[in-house]
């Protein structure tokens, strides 16, 4: 019983991995799907906890434990904050803020998720990447 | 969706754990960097500017504001011909001599307007780029306010020598018309200037605050010779929000570089860049030859091509003194480290806006683009096909030209 356990859990697991697209973040409608690495050269200059992707271009992408959302009405926030538990790290103009959750890949997951609700205009990771100069 | 990533990722793990990989889990997991300088994310502090930009700028007036001082300054504006490197800027102005000698194209440049009526004067011009040297010679006078995103002070001066794109870009803008250097295209500009740290990484939210600050600065032009080749929404809609509602409503105007993907010397396609957003002009670079450079990308979002170099760099701003790319204060067209790319194609094209807001401040974003479209000349039918439209996926509607483009607005 054990073993037929532990090969389904593997099993599972490889599905998982060969199907892949439980990291992703939405752009435009779209997943982007990510794939986790070890290391990169996308490193914030300041103590962040963040999780090391790259995207199916192969450009590296930091995800500290911060996101990214616009609403289209504020009072939909303090519900938001007390679901996920988020503090807020900024506001901007209209609607518009910086959260911060307790880990990378719970902003991730949690940005995931507002981009489906329909009080939310976009949600996103705090991506942290390379720009380049032309 | 968040239970289920973390049932996959615990199956993964599970599995991994089971290949021996447990040293391979812990570390790829979270990484934690040691902390080097102060975060420029967290603060949830209100932006407020209490250093002073370190230039030694004639300030004529000073108004504050809650959050950071708003300094105006008055600029002279000699005659082109007084600038000694004039002759070198083959993009700007037709020197016979300097074009004879170096077989350039009669129509390389971009047909200024045959006077100095408009020079830019009092038209806001932001800059966001890696770094501005604001002791520079030919910018006294020019920049009116700074600031960095990196260290959230108003030092927007290089970090370290490798610093010096921001400089040349600015120049091509605004350098000041005087008997030093060169000119910029509208040396009559009030230059605002946006520091971000391009040699390391930048989050999404502090390019948002970019925007944000140009937003608050009332920036009428906005030049942005870099980008990423895959916009989020949050950067996409701080800009469009800028085009679409800054300058009191009537717009910014937003110039971004398409960049320079041409290894295969055909360019690549622009695609989710930032430079492919409706709402922004997105610029591409021609040649000595008046031809469109091998290395611009392109694509339906094109808009317009200027010069930028290929064979012959432009002459631009160097970082003074021995640092830089020169040991001058110029990169002159001959210059080894010559300046080049779409990234100096772009500030052509944000200087030809600012002259443009002059002769109309009225103007409306979309308004500004037309008519540099409609005024634009077709160049180079060899790799640009023009549609029934007037577009080219290679050329945009065309190489931007002054002097039709201000006729058109102002009639003669």
């Amino acid at each position: 019983m054990k073993d037929s356990m532990r090969k389904l859990v593997m099993l599972l697991g490889c599905v998982s991995l060969v199907w892949g697209g439980e990291f992703y973040y939405m752009s435009g409608g779209k997943r982007v799907e990510l794939t986790l690495v070890e290391s990169g050269t996308v490193t914030p200059r300041s103590s962040q906890n963040i999780l090391r992707f790259k995207d199916g271009e192969g450009k590296e992408i930091a995800i500290p434990n911060r996101l990214l959302v616009k609403l289209k009405d504020r009072e939909t926030l303090d519900q938001y904050l007390t679901i996920y538990k988020m503090k807020i790290v900024k506001e901007y103009p209209d609607n518009t803020f910086l959260l911060e959750t307790d880990s990378p890949l719970s902003a991730m997951d949690i940005a995931n998720t507002l981009s489906q609700d329909s009080h939310v205009i976009y949600a996103q990771p705090d991506l942290i990447r390379k720009w380049n100069l032309r | 969706m968040r239970n289920i990533s973390i049932i996959t990722i615990f199956f993964t793990l599970l599995i991994l754990q089971g290949c021996g990989g447990e040293s391979l889990i812990s570390s790829i997991t979270t990484s934690t960097e040691s902390a080097t300088s102060t975060d420029t994310t967290s603060s949830t502090e209100p932006v407020t500017s209490t250093e002073t930009t370190g230039s030694t700028e004639p300030v004529t007036s000073t108004e504050t504001t809650s959050t950071v001082t708003v300094e105006t300054t008055t600029r002279t504006v000699a005659p082109y011909s007084d600038n000694p490197l004039l002759p070198q800027q083959w993009y700007f102005i037709k020197n016979d001599t300097f074009y004879n000698t170096h077989n350039i194209n009669a129509d390389a440049h971009i047909h200024p307007w045959p006077t100095q009526t408009y020079t830019g004067k009092g038209i806001k011009v932001v800059v966001i780029d890696d770094a501005l040297d604001t002791t520079h010679e030919d910018l006294q006078g020019a920049v009116v306010e700074t600031y960095d995103l990196e260290t959230r002070t108003t030092n927007v001066r290089p970090k370290d020598n490798s610093e010096t794109h921001g400089t040349a870009v600015t120049g091509l803008i605004g350098a000041s018309s005087n008997s030093i250097g060169i000119s910029g295209i509208a040396p009559g500009v009030e230059l605002y200037f946006i520091r971000l740290p391009f040699n390391s990484t930048i989050s999404d939210s502090v390019i948002v605050e970019a925007f944000q600050k140009a937003k608050e600065w009332g920036a009428d032009v906005v030049n942005c010779s870099w980008g990423t080749g895959s916009v989020s929404d949050a950067v996409k809609s701080a800009i469009i929000d800028l085009a679409r509602n800054g300058r009191n409503g009537k717009g910014t105007i937003i110039v971004f570089a398409s960049g320079n993907g041409g290894i295969d010397e055909i360019g690549d396609p622009i695609g989710n860049d930032e430079s492919g957003i409706d709402e922004v002009i997105a610029v591409s670079a021609t040649n000595i030859n008046n031809e469109r450079t091998a290395y611009s990308n392109y694509g339906p979002q094109l808009d317009l091509v200027a010069p930028g170099g290929e064979h012959m760099g432009l002459a631009t701003l160097d970082l003074m003194g021995y640092a830089g790319v020169d040991m001058e204060n110029y990169i002159e067209y001959d210059s080894s480290e010559a300046f080049g790319g779409t990234s100096a194609a772009t500030p052509i094209v944000t200087g030809v806006v600012a002259l443009l807001l002059e002769a109309n401040s009225s103007l409306t974003r979309d308004e500004v683009i037309q008519i540099l479209e409609n005024n634009a000349d077709k160049i180079d039918p060899t790799q640009c096909t023009y549609d029934s439209n007037g577009h080219s996926d290679y050329c945009g509607y065309g190489k931007v030209n002054v002097e039709r483009t201000i006729r058109a607005l102002i009639g003669g």
